[in-house]
This record gives structure tokens, C-alpha cells and sequence, in this order.
């Protein structure tokens, strides 16, 4: 039901945004995001306002520090020597930064303090405080510091009104899970005066459907076996189960997100607002770093501008590089930054999720995997031009998906434990106690996962894989639905709207699960 | 531009509409039919309807609206429910007076000193209302109903969580894609006007009856909700009658009870309290299970008491063989045809001889001399009450008869242990009771004799016909 009154409250806000005259259309947006976020957490109201004034403020004051200086050093050109201007620069870079650090750890603090003191507390014995995490916090703090570092760096001029601003930070479509939208790119459709558009009516409600149908119907109905998989006492189940456990949260985790995501980029298309993307097709990536290129693409893209160039380009990395390439050449040196940065962000990506084990040992696994690519990059490279044939082939291609895909899911035995040496056991198990024999519909029905349901399952991954497919080759669906006829049109609407409500997972009686990366 | 913009809005209200469809259909094809089916014939002409029934499960099982039509012409839909309290019955009220007409509502008061509005079967307020087309009434009595924050079924799902369900039945139903049988296509319309049959034999515990003037200390939201229906009623211009079904009732019960009685005095509306009027049930056979609901032998003696209570009363029309009637004539046909089939299928020796209670079967009985079942009581008293009938004495409404032992052959064939022949014909009410050698060259003549080990033959014959209808030996 909670998902239903998302998509209803999209519509209601979409039909509102249309009603109201152009110029006042951003202010709709403003207030059903506030609505949005009032009704869902009121609690946290404080904390989104406290991070849009704290950053709106200062972005304002490091612009207009920049902007004074810039004049008067225009100003007095004539007058001014060299050094003076040097010294106005510095001062006026002194001041920015104050006001950039401040906020910036403001921020970052809160967001800790809030996420982490329980686990933190955890770590010591010591009892949790049950401090509630408000709604979205990780994403419209990531969000709002960009910016913050994007004004900083001086890509853009900061934002003067503060209600545009508070619209930017807190656009409802995007703030239960993402993605995590650029200002320079969102900023510009959230105050543009989008005309009616019934294509994009209709794209975006295909899209809506695709979303809750990869949620409600495939990722829900998966979620109970997966539960009972990674919840089972250790020993219950041997490797086969453990296997399929492993490949059901991958499908799950992969639906849940990107059905969500899906959904709300639904519901922004609808008034002609086109969110930054964040999935494409990630199980068809031939390399963990292609993953990771189309898995949470939004948030990839914030670690890389925002932490891995920053870093790789510090003065330590510099000198680690030139010393390495004294030592072992060239090709090694130039992949060491790229190598270091990438353990830097899967780790900070790790403790993003949560700041125990598992995830940190996930985040490790992720990054060391990059890191190794990074450094055997020129050998890859030497064999592929070896062998270029068998390298361009398209077995070659399956076999790198597979391999990817396997590499991945060695990773999800961490991301879905509660703790690393879980994962271990269980890794431990899939390996040396495979037990296939348990692998029967009986056990299936007892881990939540009834024959009926399975064959479901099974249909909507098959349909799932063949969408996923015919995108991977460049077909754009909804462009295809929209040129049909009408009743053809009509058909997949219905059948689309039919099959969520039939197959989904929702209702009284059935576990209808929160967004995952809701809680982050 | 405008024009092309007019098209797609046209368009856009044709999906909704095609939508709406489709949704409707699959609605109505996912649900669980339990409610549909039991109350769904009611909408096919709610104006016909004189009396309305509303109450619990124990008013479903015992109120019989094709018996009193067969009986006195009175047209009456039973829209009890299982699970109902008074609130639920209230609402159900209010819904059914959006269609019918009733001159009558009788009102079964056994839930009255429960104080919840639902019970914890999310499942039995769906029966009761799942029904209901979407109105204005239906929407107020599910905000009414649920409106208590903390309410929880026994699934712990909170109804204020559930409420679009009993709105929008898809959203409770959609999960039966893999549970659909034949009957969700066609339907399985109750053919007993909304009541129930349960067939079973089960012996409750005695009771005591306790004074008249004593009440109930604390009157809760059933009471409130007692007061509404009889409020509405009389605003409306309707006849209210009160109920209270036949039960071992505790001192608490028959308080409440009573409290009944001094609100029904103080409305000026009538009342009758069956746990008082303690002949008209024998709870030694009339019951189905512990908690004292009644079997169809019971049913029948109260729908009977309460058809004779209304015709008297309320002056009720006898609508048979009127020409806006005609439907009640397959109604009829097809109730004869569902009871026929329930007193056949039964195979245990309690649950026939229960169903030969009624008169709509005639029977022919014989039992082997030093038969052990002469020394089961429970066996002795169904054979009575095989011949009981439903005697109005006087004053029925004070006293009733039960014609509580009327097989003097059975008693002597008891006494001598010898066999014993009992013919039953339902076409001019004949009793023929045989005994001795008599009632083997009766028993020889009917049924060529006992098989071995077989303590009794039991023939079910058609009494309009004389077809022999099945025959059991046990």
C-alpha cells in the first residue's frame, strides 16, 4: 500500500503541477515535497532543513566572498601589485574555506552521528540509543555537499533563493532512495516551465508500472526465501541453498532498487523532469568496475567527482606514484592512484551501508578486486590484443558476464550478512557442504517460496532477463509502446497495471517490505 | 493542437474507463466468494423482502427464511453473519435499507455485552460486508467500524491499516491467482436466503435460569449500538423485533439479557428471550457444537416459533402464489433440492436421524431386538425428536411444547428389548409405531431384514411420491 500512495501522491502532485500557472509550478513542487516529507517524518523535519540552510548559507557566502574579491580586485586593478592580489585571493580562499569546511563537516557529522552512534555503541557493549535515522538524510546530504563542493571549486554560482534551493534538497521523487541528482542538471528542470506533455504522461506512467511490477511482484515476493536463506541458524542449510539464497537477493536487492528508483524517476518524467539514472542493466556488465559503473550509477559518480579524483589527486598519491614508478615502472604508477582510490571509495562505500563488519569487508572485497584490475589493466590489455578474436567474440563477452556475475555475488554473501564472519561461514559453506539433495519443493514452501510462487518467480526473472535484454540492445520499450496502436498500447497498460495488482505483494497479510536502501 | 489535446484526453478517460473494467471483473473474480455467495441473492430483489434478519453465527444457523416462506409466506433474507456484533449488524442494517424496504428487522441481541466494535476475524467483517457495492453507507460503516487506532485482527494486522480493503476487495483477494476453482467462475449462491445449516449433534451443559430483574452494571458500545438500530428503525417506520437466541447462557449472559428486555420496554418494541423460554429447544440433541450454536433441528423449531411470533404480530402478508412472487417458486424448488441433498449425504447414524426432524422427507425406521443402541440416550431422544412437533399452545408466546417424548413404542421396545418399527409419513402427519414380531415382519417387509451386525435400517422415501430416497443400514 505504501508504494500505491507513492504513485498516487505522484499523481496527485503531477496533476497539481499542471493546474497551477507556469511560474508557480516549482512552488507545487516545493510543497508536496515538504507534504511528502512532513507525512513520512515529521521527526526529521529539522535535520533537512538544518542542511539546506547550513549549505544554501554558505554556498551563498563562499560565492559572494569570491564575487567581492573578484570585484574589487577589478576595481583596483590598476593600483593593485601583484602580491597584494595574491594576498586578497588567499584571504578570500581563507574565508571560503571556513565556511566550506564548516559546513561541510556539519553535516557529514550529523549524518554520522545519526547513523553510526548505534554501531559505534555496539562495538563497546554498550546499549543502543534508537536513534531514528530521518528519511533519506544520506541521500539529500550527499546531494547538498556536492553542491557545496561544486560552488566551493567554483563550477557554478551559488543558488540565491532559498525555497529553490529547499526544492533542490528536498524533491520528493528522489529522496527515499535517489538517485543523487547534480544541481547544475536538476536544478534547471525543477524551475523550468515544463508544458503538458502526454508523452511524457504516458512514459513516465510505463515506468511507474515497470518499477512497482520489478518491486512489488518479483523483488517482495523473493524477499521471505531470502529472509529464511540468510536468517537461518548456521548449519541449517548446505551450499545449494545458500546458492540460491544468494542468487534470490540478487535478484531482490537488484528489483527492489531499481524498481524504486524506476518508480520515482516515473513519477518526475511525468512532469517532464528527467532524474540523473542509476541503474543500466548491471548484470550484464563484463567487469566488476563496468558494475559498478551501472549499479547506484548516481552515487559512483559522487565518489568518483567528490572523493576519488580529489583524492588521486592529492600531493601523498602524487609522490606514492612517482616513487612506484621509479620502482616498477611506469604503467604501474600511473594504475596505483587509480588502484588506491578505488580501495578508498568501496570502503567508504562499505561504511556508507553500515559500520560493521560485513559491509566493511564487502566494501574491501569490492575495492581490492578494482584496485588488482586497475594494476593488471596494461596485462589484460597485452592479452586482449594477443588474442583479439577470441577476446571479441561473443562467448568470450558470456563468459565475462558470468564471471562478473559471479564476482558480484560473492560480494552479496557480505552485503546481505549480518556479520563478515557470516558471510565467511557461509561462503565456506557453498563451497565444502554443497548438500544438493536439500533443494526440494518441500523446502522451497518452507522458506517461504510455495511452488506457485517459485514458477512466478521464475516467469517474471525470464520476462525480466528478456526486457533487460532487449534494452542491453539498444531498444528503447517505452519509445516502442508509445508509437504502437492503441489497442496494443491499451494492452501492455492493462496488463501492466493487472499484473501488479494480481502478483504483487501487498496488503493485509503479506510482508510488504520497505525499499532497502531506504534505511541508509 | 486543441483539438489533438481534446483526443487524447477523450482517450485518457476511455483508459480509465476500460480499466475500471477490467479491474471490476478480475475484483470480482479474485474475491473469495464466502460473502458473495451467501448474501448476493439478497440484491437480486431486495424490494420483496418483508423481515430481515440480523445477528451472529448463531442466528445464521437457526434462522431458516425458506421455512418461514413454506410456512406462513413471509419474505425474509437472513443478513446475519458470522462474527457479527451488534455494531457490524447495525451496519449491515444501514447498508441493506439503502435497497430494501422492510416492514420488519429482527435482531438477534446475543453480542450485545461485547464491547468492540469487530471481533478479530478481519475474515468474518469481509463476509459481512465484502457484498456491499461500494456506497456512500458502505464507506461510513468501514470508517466507523475500523475507526478504533489500536484495533488489531488475530493476524495483528490493524484495521485502520485494512480499511481500503473492504473498500477495494482486490487489494485483500489478489493473492488467490493460484487458489481459483470452478466455482469462482460460476458462483455458489446460497439458496437458503442467507441462512446456514450446520449438521451435527453435540450435548451442551445445563443452565440455570436466573430472575428477571436482574441487569447488566455496565452497558458498552454494543448497547449504544442496540439503541441506534432500534432508533433508526422506528425513525424509518419499520417493526423491530428482539431476539435473544436459545443458549446455556451464564448469569452474565442472561443479565444482559434482561437489560434487553427493560431497553426493548422502554422503546415499546417487542422481545423475545428464548434462554427464558426453555422448552422450545432440547439442548441435548439441538445443538452442533460446544459453544451451543443450533443444528437444523433447533433452527427449525425457533424459525418456526419466530415465523408464528411475526405472522401473528406484525401482520405480515402471505405473499405465496402472488404473481410478483413467482421467483420465490424456484427459490423453493432449489432450497427443497439443497435439503434433500444435506439430509441424503448424511452417513453417520446421529446426523441423519437429526435431519429426519424435518418434514420435508418421510422415514421408516427398524431397530433389532437387544439392540445396544437402546441404552444410548442420545440415539432414544433424535428417534423422539424425529417425531416432535412444534406444538403452540395457549399462549404461544409464553408457552411453547416441545411434544418432548411422543414414541410410547419406542419406550415398551426399550423396556421388552425387542425390536421395534417406526413409520413416519410426512404426507398426512401419520406416526405407526410396531413392536415385537410385528415390527420384524415390518422390517422384513421394507427392508428383506437386517444385515449382519446392522442394529438399524433407516429408508428416506419422498412423501409426496413414495420414492425411496436412500436407504442406510448402521
Amino acid at each position: 500500500m505504501t508504494l500505491f500512495r507513492l504513485a498516487a501522491y505522484g499523481f496527485a502532485c503531477t496533476a497539481a503541477y499542471y493546474l497551477v500557472p507556469k511560474r508557480f509550478r516549482w512552488m507545487v513542487l516545493l510543497a508536496f515535497s515538504y507534504g511528502f516529507y512532513a507525512a513520512r517524518a515529521l521527526t526529521g523535519l529539522p535535520f533537512i532543513l538544518l542542511t539546506t540552510l547550513t549549505t544554501w548559507l554558505a554556498a551563498l557566502r563562499i560565492g559572494s566572498i569570491g564575487e567581492r574579491t573578484k570585484q574589487r580586485i577589478r576595481a583596483e586593478k590598476a593600483t593593485m601589485t601583484q602580491e597584494k592580489k595574491k594576498q586578497l585571493k588567499a584571504e578570500a580562499k581563507r574565508r571560503q574555506r571556513v565556511w566550506f569546511f564548516g559546513v561541510l563537516v556539519l553535516n557529514f557529522a550529523i549524518l554520522a552521528v545519526l547513523k553510526y552512534t548505534d554501531d559505534v555503541l555496539g562495538w563497546f557493549g554498550a546499549s543502543p540509543l534508537g536513534l531514528l535515522l530521518p528519511l533519506g538524510i544520506s541521500f539529500y546530504t550527499f546531494q547538498s555537499m556536492g553542491y557545496l563542493i561544486d560552488v566551493y571549486s567554483g563550477k557554478y554560482a551559488p543558488e540565491k533563493n532559498p525555497a529553490r534551493f529547499a526544492l533542490f534538497v528536498s524533491f520528493f521523487p528522489q529522496l527515499i532512495q535517489g538517485p543523487i541528482g547534480r544541481y547544475d542538471q536538476l536544478s534547471p528542470q525543477l524551475r523550468e516551465d515544463h508544458a503538458f506533455d502526454w508523452d511524457n504522461l504516458q512514459r513516465g506512467f510505463l515506468l511507474m508500472i515497470w518499477g512497482l511490477f520489478k518491486k512489488m511482484v518479483i523483488a517482495d515476493r523473493a524477499l521471505p526465501a531470502v529472509n529464511a536463506v540468510f536468517g537461518a541458524q548456521a548449519g541449517t542449510y548446505g551450499g545449494a541453498v545458500t546458492v540460491l539464497g544468494v542468487l534470490l537477493y540478487s535478484l531482490q536487492q537488484y528489483c527492489d532498487f531499481s524498481g524504486g528508483i524506476d518508480l520515482v524517476a516515473g513519477i518526475a518524467q511525468q512532469m517532464g523532469i528527467a532524474l540523473a539514472p542509476n541503474f543500466k542493466r548491471p548484470y550484464f556488465a563484463v567487469s566488476l568496475g563496468d558494475f559498478w559503473r551501472r549499479w547506484h550509477i548516481s552515487l559512483g559518480a559522487w565518489m568518483r567527482d567528490y572523493v576519488f579524483y580529489p583524492f588521486a589527486l592529492t600531493k601523498p598519491v602524487g609522490r606514492l606514484s612517482r616513487a612506484a614508478k621509479a620502482r616498477f615502472g611506469t604503467e604501474f604508477a600511473r594504475a596505483l592512484p587509480a588502484a588506491l582510490g578505488n580501495i578508498l571509495v568501496f570502503l567508504l562505500v562499505g561504511v556508507w551501508h553500515g559500520a560493521t563488519s560485513n559491509y566493511i569487508l564487502w566494501g574491501l572485497y569490492n575495492g581490492v578486486i578494482l584496485a588488482f584490475s586497475a594494476l593488471m589493466e596494461p596485462a589484460y590489455k597485452a592479452w586482449n590484443t594477443a588474442h583479439a578474436r577470441l577476446a571479441a567474440s561473443r562467448p568470450f563477452h558470456v563468459f565475462r558476464v558470468l564471471r562478473t556475475f559471479l564476482i558480484v555475488n560473492i560480494g552479496w554473501y557480505f552485503d546481505r550478512c549480518a556479520h563478515g564472519m557470516d558471510a565467511l561461514r557461509m561462503l565456506r559453506t557453498t563451497v565444502c557442504d554443497p548438500r544438493a539433495g536439500q533443494l526440494t519443493h518441500e523446502l522451497l514452501k518452507t522458506i517461504g517460496l510455495p511452488r506457485a510462487d517459485a514458477k512466478l518467480l521464475l516467469l517474471c526473472t525470464v520476462l525480466l532477463f528478456g526486457v533487460s535484454l532487449v534494452q542491453e540492445r539498444g531498444v528503447v520499450l517505452r519509445d516502442w509502446v508509445s508509437r504502437q496502436r492503441l489497442p496494443l498500447r491499451w494492452l501492455v497498460l492493462i496488463l501492466g497495471i493487472v499484473s501488479v495488482l494480481i502478483f504483487g505483494v501487498y496488503g493485509s497479510g503479506f510482508d510488504e517490505a520497505s525499499f532497502i536502501y531506504y534505511q541508509f | 493542437m486543441k483539438k489533438k489535446n481534446l483526443l487524447r484526453c477523450l482517450e485518457a478517460v476511455l483508459f480509465c474507463a476500460a480499466l475500471s473494467v477490467v479491474l471490476w471483473a478480475l475484483s470480482g473474480l479474485m474475491e473469495r466468494k464466502a460473502s458473495r455467495n451467501q448474501f448476493g441473492p439478497f440484491l437480486e430483489h431486495p424490494q420483496q423482502y418483508d423481515v430481515l434478519f440480523f445477528g451472529d453465527s448463531r442466528f445464521v444457523n437457526c434462522l431458516f427464511p425458506m421455512e418461514l416462506w413454506e410456512d406462513y409466506g413471509i419474505a425474509g433474507y437472513n443478513l446475519s453473519c458470522y462474527g457479527n456484533t451488534m455494531p457490524v449488524s447495525y451496519w449491515s442494517m444501514m447498508n441493506a435499507l439503502d435497497y430494501a424496504s422492510p416492514r420488519v428487522a429482527v435482531l438477534a441481541v446475543n453480542g450485545v455485552r461485547k464491547d468492540i466494535k469487530v471481533t478479530g476475524s478481519s475474515s468474518d467483517l469481509h463476509t459481512a460486508m465484502d457484498f456491499w457495492p461500494l456506497s456512500r453507507t458502505k464507506v461510513r460503516a468501514i470508517m466507523d467500524l475500523t475507526d478504533d487506532p489500536h484495533a488489531r485482527d488475530d493476524d495483528g494486522n490493524r484495521y485502520t491499516d485494512m480499511r481500503w480493503e473492504y473498500c477495494f476487495t482486490l487489494g485483500k483477494y489478489h493473492d488467490r491467482w493460484n487458489k481459483l476453482t470452478p466455482n469462482d467462475f460460476t458462483g455458489r449462491p446460497n439458496v437458503q436466503k442467507g441462512a446456514d445449516m450446520m449438521v451435527g449433534v453435540a450435548p451442551t451443559e445445563e443452565y440455570e435460569i436466573i430472575d428477571d430483574d436482574l441487569y447488566a452494571d455496565e452497558l458498552g458500545v454494543g448497547y449504544s449500538y442496540l439503541r441506534r438500530t432500534i432508533e433508526e428503525c422506528q425513525r424509518r417506520g419499520i417493526g423491530v423485533l428482539l431476539v435473544h437466541l436459545p443458549y446455556p447462557a451464564s448469569e452474565n449472559a442472561q443479565m444482559n439479557a434482561n437489560t434487553v428486555g427493560s431497553i426493548a420496554e422502554e422503546y415499546g418494541v417487542d422481545y423475545i428471550d428464548f434462554v427464558r423460554l426453555d422448552s422450545v429447544v432440547d439442548y441435548a440433541v439441538d445443538c452442533y457444537d460446544q459453544q451451543a450454536h443450533l443444528n437444523p433441528s433447533g433452527g427449525l423449531k425457533v424459525t418456526d416459533y419466530i415465523g408464528a411470533y411475526l405472522a401473528e404480530h406484525f401482520q405480515l402478508e402471505d405473499h405465496r402464489g402472488e404473481a410478483d412472487y413467482a421467483n420465490w417458486q424456484k427459490d423453493e424448488q432449489a432450497y427443497a433440492a439443497y435439503k434433500r441433498n444435506v439430509i441424503l449425504g448424511q452417513d453417520k447414524l446421529p446426523e441423519l436421524l437429526l435431519m429426519l426432524h424435518d418434514d420435508s422427507v418421510s422415514a421408516s425406521i427398524a431397530i433389532r431386538a437387544q439392540a445396544g443402541l437402546y441404552w444410548d440416550d442420545q440415539t432414544l431422544t433424535l428417534l423422539h425428536n424425529m417425531a416432535r412437533t412444534h406444538v403452540l399452545e395457549e399462549n404461544a408466546y409464553s408457552a411453547w411444547s416441545n411434544s418432548m417424548f411422543p414414541l410410547e413404542g419406542l419406550d415398551e421396545a426399550v423396556w421388552a428389548d425387542e425390536a421395534y418399527f417406526l413409520g413416519l409419513d410426512r404426507a398426512n402427519g401419520s406416526v405407526r409405531e410396531y413392536v415385537g414380531d410385528e415390527a420384524e415382519a415390518r422390517a422384513e417387509e421394507v427392508f428383506g431384514g437386517w444385515e449382519d451386525g446392522k442394529e438399524i435400517c433407516i429408508l428416506v422415501t419422498d412423501p409426496a411420491t413414495g420414492e425411496r430416497l436412500a436407504e442406510r443400514q448402521f
